[in-house]
């Protein structure tokens, strides 16, 4: 019971106003201009720079830690 | 002078499409990155003594991605960082100026490197992966060990992606000394920091929805706690009794953040949209957008004959993509400007101040981020280059006319190439 109740919740939650999307039509989800971060090295550096300027970091799908920039 | 981070759960979860990360990568990636990043200097007027020469920066990058069966993954990532410049001990007020900044800067450093190398491991499994990563980031008044958990299961027919992670850090402060003063005797801020250490932990869940056949949106939230010696060691002015940098030893940080990307098919291009709400026990709370337009021009032929057909037939093509971030934050509740301590020293000779920092990073100001990354691939080659600049001041944080001199603009270069084998 619980499963289930878990279950629909999420489907109301994220699959609201979905359309069904068959695997062969997700071709233009999975080309390159359409990934969350299209270059790890790039996404590394800027991290870096921008977290040793600001007074806050975090909240992209990786973690921050302690820096003792200046 | 310490420039570190730490990277914990980028290496698994950076590179993925937006359509699902819980497939093994099949090739593996050979990449390396020259930056050249460079400050601007520091405005003379805004400078009683110390360089106005801000950092200059030389970072190496090296990363390898190497499947070991079609279920299993490693990788490694290094930086190797070359490092000059000075930055501000303290910061004041300026007698009559209402809004202006004045600062007590280092000297100019001599060049000074850093380097970090994080390992990882992955298992993919039918809807799902889990992964670790260990690392260490090095330098000579500064430590750090890191490990890191991550994994992420496929549901709903793989519409909907869920991730989450958990991070883990411990670092050491090892504050370079000031010429002739081994043991900090003159330097107080530097004393109290030698040897302490801190701790980080960090969790991050998300979600992320297939909307339609070009729509994806993804929603995260984070929190870290931190422990231990947070305080800034060079943040004081040496050879004096002077109140020095003093922050709280716990600190919470949250974040809220959401992002899409919508594909273009008629312009073969995707705009990306990304959106952070940040706050922390410090009473620091923070706004960032940011908005990149990423086109892709493939080589298309008629007849797929000759040099252009060869292309074709190997993928070969350009992507720009032109990006703005916006970013502005709120200040920490123990950020304080006070009079320059020539002219009136009595706020510096309070010793009972629990928590106190003139630190520019802790300031209410905002920052504009432009660039344009650009990447040319012909086959399993590809040769990247980004031009980035940030212009950062106190008025750009929004509702304020005070000025941060301490938050300095810079301009980066970056050149770079990826094989695939």
């Amino acid at each position: 019971m619980f499963k289930k109740l878990v279950s629909a919740l999420l489907v109301l939650l994220f699959c609201s106003g979905c359309t069904a999307i068959k695997p062969w039509e997700r071709g233009n989800l999975a080309k390159e201009q359409m990934a969350w971060q299209t270059d790890p090295l790039e996404g590394t550096i800027r991290e870096h720079i921008l977290f040793s300027k600001e007074g806050s970091s975090g909240g992209t799908s990786a973690a921050g830690g302690g820096c003792g920039c200046n | 002078m310490s420039k570190h981070t730490l990277k914990a759960l980028t290496a698994s979860a950076a590179a993925i499409p937006a359509i699902s990360s819980a497939v093994a990568p099949d090739e593996s990636v050979a990449s390396y990155r020259y930056n050249s990043y460079s400050e601007a200097d520091a405005p003379e007027e805004r400078v009683y003594v110390g360089s106005t020469d801000r950092y200059d920066i030389a970072v190496h990058q090296f990363y390898l991605l190497q499947p070991i069966n079609s279920q299993f993954v490693v990788s490694l990532e290094g930086t190797y960082e070359s490092m000059s410049g000075a930055s501000p001990m303290v910061t004041t007020k300026v007698d009559g100026e209402p809004d202006k900044a004045k600062m007590y800067m280092s000297g100019a450093s001599i060049t000074e490197q850093r380097f970090d190398i994080y390992g990882g491991a992955r298992y993919y499994f039918k809807s799902g992966d889990l992964g670790t990563s260990i690392g260490t980031s090095q330098e000579n008044d500064y430590s750090s060990y890191s490990v890191a958990v991550s994994g992420q299961v496929d549901i709903f027919d793989k519409l909907t992606n869920i991730t989450g992670g958990v991070s883990m850090s411990s670092d050491t402060l090892t504050p370079t000394a000031i010429s002739g003063d081994p043991e900090h005797t003159n330097s107080p801020g530097r004393a109290a920091a030698a040897g302490q250490k801190k701790t980080s932990i960090s969790l991050v869940e998300g979600v992320t929805q297939v909307v339609n056949a070009n729509l994806i949106v993804q929603m995260n939230g984070g929190i870290t706690f931190k422990n231990g010696y947070l305080s800034d060691p060079y943040r004081e002015l040496p050879g004096s009794d002077y109140l020095y940098d003093v922050r709280p030893d716990t600190k919470t940080m949250t974040t809220v953040s959401a992002g899409m990307r919508k594909y273009m098919p008629a312009q073969n291009a995707a705009i990306h949209g990304d959106y952070r709400f940040y706050w922390d026990t410090w009473g620091t709370a923070s706004n960032t957008i940011e908005l990149a337009w990423h086109q892709r021009f493939d080589v298309v032929t008629a007849d797929g004959a000759g040099f252009m057909g060869k292309l074709e037939t190997l993928g070969s093509g350009l992507s720009v993509a032109p990006f703005i971030r916006y970013y502005q934050q709120s200040a920490a509740g123990f950020y304080e400007l006070a009079d320059d301590p020539e002219v009136n020293p009595d706020f510096y000779l309070n010793t009972n101040k629990t928590a106190y920092s003139s630190d520019a990073r802790l300031s209410q100001f905002g920052s504009i981020n432009v660039g344009v990354r650009t990447k040319v691939n012909v086959g399993d080659f590809a040769v990247v280059g980004t031009v980035d600049a940030l212009r950062a001041s106190g008025p750009l944080g929004f509702n304020t006319t005070e000025e941060v001199p301490g938050v300095p603009s810079y301009f980066r270069m970056s050149m770079g190439i990826d094989y695939k084998f």
